[in-house]
Order: structure tokens, then sequence, then C-alpha cells
């Protein structure tokens, strides 16, 4: 057999859908199948309490007139009691009359007082009833039978009113239950004489009782005063057991309480929990007598049709559900596929592949909108890389282009050193380390008729027009200063050769030494650049500059010239700002302090190139994980005086 | 010739056998409180001791004492009052066997305003036609209650409609009809709570009977003892047949009720006193199984309790001899 695969809710959107698409449905249907139930269910009860109550008042009412009957055909021949009082025989007759008058008299006796007739005895009572079609008469009283202690002449007598006795079995008789009508007789003087009975057979009440019939399981019984059961669908009870004593082995106890109401001549209706049945019982009294007629219907029964019909719906909603899911699952799946297929692209142009071919949509909905902004997509895609193909091209030509143009610049200035390696008068080393590829910071130095002509200069700004103004500064530097000579004069004629083209506000700081390398004469000229540091013995010092201005900011400024006689044994430390403005990660600059503090020896003892490595270390460990935001340059030369 | 000897044999023989055979009437209809009787019989403990017994039971109007006045049965049930009054009227007998140890009857009132025994001064009151009533009296007249007595002949009919305020039941009968018809009287009255625990049921012939037939007497009683105790050991068997003579008796019960009267009158048949289970609703017989001892003797305080009570109200006039009156088997 095929295994049918049941995808997972958390991986399928049509199962997902589907599902809340059930649940939703279902919920739905159950609240409203409950408010429907609920409503048929009161209806169904309703219909059931007014039938039942309508059964019971008919046999009720039943009932009632044949007893009614009784007790007016007893009312009526006591006139004649009173009438043939001097003749005692004749009470047979009328007895005998009475019989005749009313079919459901089945025996009729009149009861005499002891020694009413005192030639009659004690016990006088003449008694007419049927023995097969005929009516016999008799005595009723005998030695063994002292009619005067029984209910049925007592309870008139004490209560002075009529009484319908608690139903009995006649035995020896007519063999069938029966029950005593008897109503007390008085005289003149208001003394009870005689008690006038009629007997009934309750053989018809129960034929009657016993032919409600609302329900196949339904049945019926009727209860005397004292509880004692007169009619009921089990004969072994009836005048054995009470409704209290019958039901000591039910679990359920609200039989008591009927059992109570029944008795109190109450009328209504209780639900009764008998051998895992639950059943209605309506009951209404017989007032006349005190019995009670109860109709027990089984629950189930009174709600079979409608229970019926909650099968068949409850059938109905869940094979409809399982064809809707399937349904369901068929037409979402139809409709969601082209998203799987969209997938399957979004992978391939993942790849790289941006010519795959697209799920052909036919529908103008939501997906047919995804469709074309898919389409869209793709075709931005590959124009976006294309232009990127591009970009990347020009990137790369314009980084070849600026290496080789870093390349030229670093070529521009000297960088072999020791650079007099025959001299010992003087030693030299500089470093450049531009920010970017290439870098606006120069130096530059020579020896010319034992003079050191060296500059250290900045170009604002950085980057390419930087470095070229670099270049543009550096050449002048080496024509002017090899032709004039004198510090001032050559910052002067730089000044005004870059002043003259600038066009762009950019200018240069610079310093510039020329130290005559026989006397230790520095003439020197500032044009707004950072002071060097000066170290001969103890600790260094800043070399007094006048700051005058940068280079090609005003043609014709007149710049001011210093000099200065470096002892023997003396180092010069020239640098741009990106030393002393190299930032910490906490944007603290690395400052002239700590650039002093790395010349406290008493005496310059490392070489140049020591120094310079030095310093750059210490910026460098300073401006530790932050990017160098400007170029660096230093230089340092030691004058040790006169050739050696 | 031969014809009229062969009548002569006959009626001689008719004679013969009605000497043999015992009529046993117990002091009321078929019901379990005479149930060690009729299993004695149902189970041949009579014909083991060579008695052939017959059993035939009262009507409510003629009772079990009328019927040994009468000479209709030889051997009865009666309660010990009943037994001494009849004594003293004249009609001399012997107690055989004292099953019952403690007294059963209970006044039942309709309505529950009828708290304490003097609510029930002048009240009418329900009591049994037949002759067992001399411990109601008793009552009566020891507390001056002034009944206004309503015979009847049996049953709670009247009480169930309403036509006397209260009535005397016994523990296990009236009582039991009484809850079962669905009222729960919230006061009863035990007799035996007001100084009257007066022992009930014994066994009794008449005296000249006890002397013509001392054995047959004595091999009545020892059967007797002999169904009760089988009944304490086997009370559901015995119940069983209990419901069968009823059955064959035409007398409407349950089995509920039945089951009920067979544990109270074991229990009252018991030395020990066992209080009455008041008023249960459910009426839930309880598991037969009453291991109290039960020792079938009347004692000589018990027989002089009862004659001291009769002679105070005037009832008797002389007490019965416990000697003369007493002829059980010594335990």
């Amino acid at each position: 057999m095929k295994n049918i695969k049941i995808p997972k809710l958390s991986q399928s959107f049509p199962a997902r859908l589907i599902f809340l698409l059930i649940l939703m449905t279902s919920a739905v249907f159950i609240i409203a199948f409950i408010a429907y139930y609920q409503s048929a269910r009161t209806q169904v009860k309703n219909e059931a309490l007014h039938h039942a109550e309508r059964a019971l008042e008919t046999t009720i009412l039943r009932i009632d007139q044949v007893l009614h009957t009784v007790e007016v055909a007893v009312s009526n021949m006591t006139w004649n009691v009173d009438e043939y009082l001097d003749n005692p025989e004749s009470m047979y007759d009328l007895t005998t009359q009475l019989l005749k008058n009313n079919p459901y008299i089945v025996g009729s006796a009149i009861a005499f007082e002891p020694y009413y007739f005192p030639d009659r005895g004690m016990q006088f009572s003449p008694y007419s009833c049927y023995e097969g079609d005929s009516i016999v008469r008799l005595q009723l009283g005998t030695e063994d039978y002292k009619y005067h202690y029984s209910d049925w002449y007592l309870v008139p007598k004490l209560l002075n009113k009529p009484y319908w006795s608690e139903p009995y079995f006649d035995e020896g008789g007519g063999e069938m239950i029966m029950s005593t009508y008897s109503k007390p007789l008085y005289d003149k003087e208001g003394e009870m004489y005689a008690i006038f009975t009629a007997d009934i057979s309750l053989e018809w009440f129960t034929q009657l009782v016993n032919s409600i019939k609302p329900y196949p399981r339904a049945y019926n019984m009727m209860i005397s005063r004292g509880g004692v059961y007169l009619v009921h669908h089990r004969p072994e009870r009836i005048l054995n057991e009470t409704i209290f004593s019958a039901t000591l082995d039910m679990e359920d106890r609200s039989v008591l309480a009927i059992g109570q109401a029944m008795i109190n001549k109450e009328k209504g209706v209780a639900m009764l929990q008998n051998d895992d049945t639950l059943s209605y019982t309506f009951y209404a009294p017989v007032e006349r007598t005190g019995w009670s007629v109860g109709l027990v219907c089984p629950e189930d029964e009174i709600f079979a049709g409608l229970d019926d019909m909650q099968l068949k719906v409850t059938v109905i909603f869940v094979v409809g559900i399982f064809i809707m899911l399937a349904c369901c699952y068929r037409i979402v799946r139809k409709q969601t596929r082209p998203l799987i297929e969209f997938t399957a692209s979004a992978q391939k142009i993942a790849e790289g592949n941006f010519n795959t071919s697209l799920p052909i949509i036919q529908s103008k909905d939501e997906m047919k909108m995804l469709r074309d902004s898919f389409d869209f997509m793709q075709r931005s895609l590959v124009s976006y890389t294309e232009e990127l193909r591009r970009t990347v091209a020009n990137k790369e030509r314009i980084e070849s282009e600026l290496r080789i143009a870093c390349d030229i610049q670093m070529g521009m200035i000297p960088k072999v050193f020791p650079p007099f390696p025959n001299r010992e008068d003087i030693d030299l080393y500089a470093s450049l380390i531009p920010a970017k590829e290439v870098g606006g910071d120069l130096y530059d130095f020579f020896i010319d008729n034992e003079k050191l002509y060296f500059t250290v200069g900045d170009v604002s700004g950085k980057g390419v027009p930087a470095s070229l103004l670099m270049a543009v500064a550096r050449s002048l530097f080496r024509n002017i200063a090899t032709r004039l000579k004198d510090a001032d004069v050559i910052l002067r004629s730089l000044n005004d050769s870059i002043a003259e083209t600038n066009e762009t506000g950019m200018f240069v700081t610079m310093f510039l030494g020329v130290i005559d390398l026989e006397t230790g004469r520095m003439e020197y000229c500032n044009a707004g650049h950072n002071s060097p540091v000066l170290h001969h013995r103890g600790p260094a010092t800043f070399l007094e500059t006048t700051p005058n201005i940068p280079l090609g900011l005003f043609e014709g400024f007149e710049y001011q010239k210093q000099e200065v006689y470096l002892k023997p044994d003396t180092q010069l430390f020239v640098y741009t700002d990106g030393v002393t403005e190299a930032e910490s990660f906490t944007q603290e600059l690395f400052s002239d302090e700590r650039l002093l503090k790395l010349f406290k020896d008493e005496r310059p003892i490392k070489t140049p190139k020591e120094k310079v490595e030095e310093v750059l270390a210490n910026v460098q460990r300073h401006a530790l994980g932050t990017e160098q935001s400007d170029d660096i340059t230093l230089l340092c030369l030691h004058y040790r005086s006169e050739k050696l | 010739m031969k014809r009229y000897f062969s009548i002569i044999l006959c009626c001689l023989f008719f004679l013969q056998h009605q000497a043999q055979q015992i009529v046993f009437t117990p002091q009321w209809l078929p019901q379990a409180q005479f149930v060690g009787y009729y299993v004695a019989q149902e189970k041949g403990f009579y014909k083991d001791e060579g008695l052939d017994v017959v059993i035939k039971h009262p009507s409510p109007s003629y009772s079990a004492l009328n019927r040994m006045i009468d000479g209709n049965s030889h051997i009865v049930t009666m309660k010990l009052p009943q037994a001494i009054v009849a004594i003293d009227r004249g009609f001399p007998l012997v107690n055989l066997l004292q099953t019952s140890q403690h007294n059963s009857l209970l006044i039942v009132p309709r309505k529950d305003s009828i708290q304490v025994l003097d609510d029930l001064r002048n009240k009418r009151v329900g009591i049994w036609k037949v002759d067992f009533n001399e411990t109601a009296q008793l009552l009566d007249r020891q507390y001056g209650l002034n009944f206004e007595w309503i015979q009847f002949l049996q049953g709670i009919n009247l009480l169930v409609a309403g036509a006397i305020d209260a009535t005397f039941a016994m523990s296990y009968n009236e009582y039991w009809l009484i809850l079962a018809s669905g009222i729960y009287p919230k006061h009863v009255f035990a007799v035996a709570d007001y100084g009257l625990d007066i022992p009930e049921d014994g066994l009794y012939v008449t005296q000249k009977f006890y002397k013509a037939f001392p054995e047959k007497a004595k091999a009545f009683a020892r059967a007797s003892k002999r169904g009760w105790e089988w009944t304490v050991d086997n009370p559901e068997e015995a119940l069983e047949i209990v419901m069968e003579v009823m059955k064959r008796e035409r007398v409407s019960t349950n089995i509920h009720h039945q089951r009920w009267m067979l544990r109270e009158v074991l229990l009252l048949n018991c030395d020990e006193k066992v209080e009455l289970k008041k008023g249960n609703p459910r009426l839930k017989t309880e598991v037969l199984n009453v291991k109290g001892k039960a020792s079938f003797q009347l004692k000589p305080e018990q027989l002089k309790h009862v004659n001291e009570l009769l002679i105070k109200e005037g009832m008797i006039r002389k007490g019965v001899d416990y000697h003369q009156f007493w002829k059980g088997e010594a335990q």
C-alpha cells in the first residue's frame, strides 16, 4: 500500500490553512448545533410534559368520575336507610339495590354500631355482594371478623367524614384489589349509628392507568395514601411494597422525594434514576381518595427522535468535514503550487542563474501580482548585477591607478636610509605612512654645499587632491631650495608659487630647515607647522618657532626665518599633526605632552631610525583599534658636529 | 357388622392421630417474628423430636389465646404479661421457652408536635384489638396518660389517615410499615425507656397439657429453640423460609420488611439490650448478622418485675409462682 504522507502543520501552508478553516467551521457548527439542540430539547420536553400532563389529567378525571358516581349512589341511598330503620331486614334490600343501581359497586354493607338493634346483637351488618353474576346477601360481622375495629369503619367514624379505604386484596371473594367507600350515617341527634359502604374493584382503574402508554418503555403506577403500589408494571410489588420500600436497593434517592410529593397529593414532574435509566416521572393526585398516579417515561425515549436527528447530523457533519478536507486540500494545493515553483526559481536565481524561467500564471490574482513582482525583481537584479560588475571593474581600475600613484608618490621622497652613509656628522631617518592609498604629507632633504636642506609638510585634506599638491610642493621645494638657499626666501617663493595657482583653497603647512653642517647653525622657517622637538641634554623641548601662515593662502606673504645653533649631539624631531592628533578609541589625542615624554633621556641615545620607530610604535599603540585618520610623517635628524 | 367395625377403627385412628398432632399457633399472622418455629417445622426439627406439628395462625379478631381456650391450639406464643393476666383470670399456663428478653413496644405519633410522653396525655392512641396490650395499659396507668384507646384490628391505616394522634407499634413490624409509608416521625417513644422493658414473646401450653404431655411439651420447646439457633446461623435462608410461609398464607409483604423484622426480633432475643434505630428514612436494612447471646430463659427477676407492675396497677390480684410457671429447660 502506498504510504500517504501527512504534511506537518508547521511545514505546510495548505495544511495549516485547512486546519484553521476546519477548526473554525467545526466551532461555528458545534455552537450552532448546541444552540439548536438545546432549544429543540426544551421544546420536546415541554411537549412531553404537556402530553403527559394531559394524559394524566384525563385518566384522573375518568377515575374521579367513577368515584364520584359511587359517592353519589351511596348518598342517594342513605335517605332510604333512615326511612327503613324500623325494619332491619330491609337493609339487605338497600345494599342489593345499590349494587344493581351502580355497575362499579361490587359489594355494599350497612354496618351498624354495636347493639343498635338490640335484638340483632353486637354485630349487625347486612352485606350484599356478587358471587359470579348473582348477588348474595350475608351478615358481615362474625366472631372472627369484628368489623367495628376495621379501618373502613373506624376512620370515617373518628374523622366524621366519608372515607375511601386503603385498597386491599379481596381474598376468598372477588380475588381482586378493592377499595371501600365508607359514609357515616347520623341520627337526628347527630349520633353516628352506622357506616354505609360500597366496595369497588380497582381492576378497571388498573386497566385505565395502564392504558397510558406514550412511549414504548414508559410505565405507570398508582400508589395509595400510604405509598402502597396499587398499579405497577411489576405485579409482585402491588400491595406488597410501598414506593419507599421498593426502591431501597436503588442508588438514586430522588424516588423518596417523588414518593413524598405523591403521598402529599402534589402534582409535578421529577427526574428519576432507575437501573441506569434516567426517567421523567409525572405525577398527579386523585384528590378524592388521596391516591396518586405516576407516569414514568425514560428520557431516552422522550428524546429518541431528537437524539436520532443528532446522530444523523453528527454523521453528516463528520463525513462533510472529511470531504471538505479533501476538496480544500486539493484546491489550496493547486492554488499555492506556483509558490513552490517560485521557491525553486528563487533558489536558482539565488545561485546566480538570473535567466531562470518563472512559473506561468494564468489567473489575474495575487499570484499573478507575485509573478510580476518576481519578474521585475529578476530584471532589476540582472541590471543591478551588471551595474555592480561595472562599478567593481571601475573600482578595481581606480585602485590599481591609486596603487601606482602611491608608488610614484613614495618614489618622490627619499627612501634610502641612511641617506649619507659616508658622513659621520649627520644621521637622518624619516617615515611617511599615508592614511589612504595616497597621502598629503611630504618630507624631503638633501645636502648641498655642506648644507642640509630638509623639510616636512602637510597638505590640507587627504587622498588624491592632497597627494597632487604634495607632489607639486615637493617638486617646488627641490627646485627652489637648490636655487635660493635661504629658508625664508624658499618658503616665500613656495608660497607664491602655490598661491598663484591655488583655486581650490588648499594649503600646505611646512617646516623648513637649513643646517650649516660645519657650524651647526640652523636657519629655519615655519609655515603654520607643528614645532619640532629639540633634544640635546636633559629633557627635550619644542623648538621655538614663529607660526607664520601655511603656504598657498596669501600670495606675497613675508615669512620670517629664525635661527638656532645646534650643539653637537643634538636630535631634531620633525613631524606632522598625524602624530600628535592620533586618536585613541576614547577619542583622546596623542598630544604634545605624550610626544615630549618620549624624549626624556639625558641625551639622545637612540639613532634616528630607532627614535622614529619608537614614536611610531607609541602612536600606533595609542590609536589601537581605530582607523588611521591622518597621514603620519616623522623625520629625525641627529647632528653630531663637525666631520670626524 | 364388618362395616361398623371398620368405621369404629377409622374413628379410633382419627382420634389417635388427633391426640398425637400438635397444633401450634403463634400470636399473629405469619411473619419473621416467628421465624424459629417456621424453621423448626421446615427443617424437620419437630419431626426429629417425634412430633407431628401443624402451624395454624390466628386472625386479627381471634387471638392465639382464645384459640387455646377454645381448644383449637395446643401450644401458642404469647407475651409474658398477657400470660400472667390469663393465669390470674383462671387459665393456668406454663412457659416452655422465653424467646424475647426485651420489649419492642413503641408509641409513634402522627405529628412531630408531640415531643415528650406527656404530650400524649388524653390523646387518641391506637392499640391492637387482640389481647396483647397489657404493657400499653401499664404505661398508660403508670404515667397517668389517660389515653383515648382506639382499638383496631391491624396495620397502620388509622395513623396514615390521620384518624388517631399516635399508635402503638412493634419496633419490628408496624414501625417499619410507618416508615415505609413515607412518614418519618421525629419523636418515637420506646416503652422500654420508661421502666417497662418487659420480656415479650414466650412459648406457652396449658398446665393441663403440660401435665398430660410433659415430654411432648419439652420436645417442642427444644426443637423450637433449635429452630431459633439455626436462624441465627443461617439468617438469609431462614428469611427465605419466612417468605415462603407468608406466600403460602397469602400475606402481603416484601423482603425488606421481613429482613428488618428478622433482625429486630433476633436482637430482642439477645440478653443484652440493643438500642432501637429510630426513624431511619432510608429503611436500609443492614446485613443480618446478630451475634448477641440468646439464653431463651425466663429469669426469676424478670417475672418478679412483671408480677409487681401488674399488681401495682391492679391488673392482677396476685403474681404467678416462678417454679409453677417456668418449665423451660435450664441452661
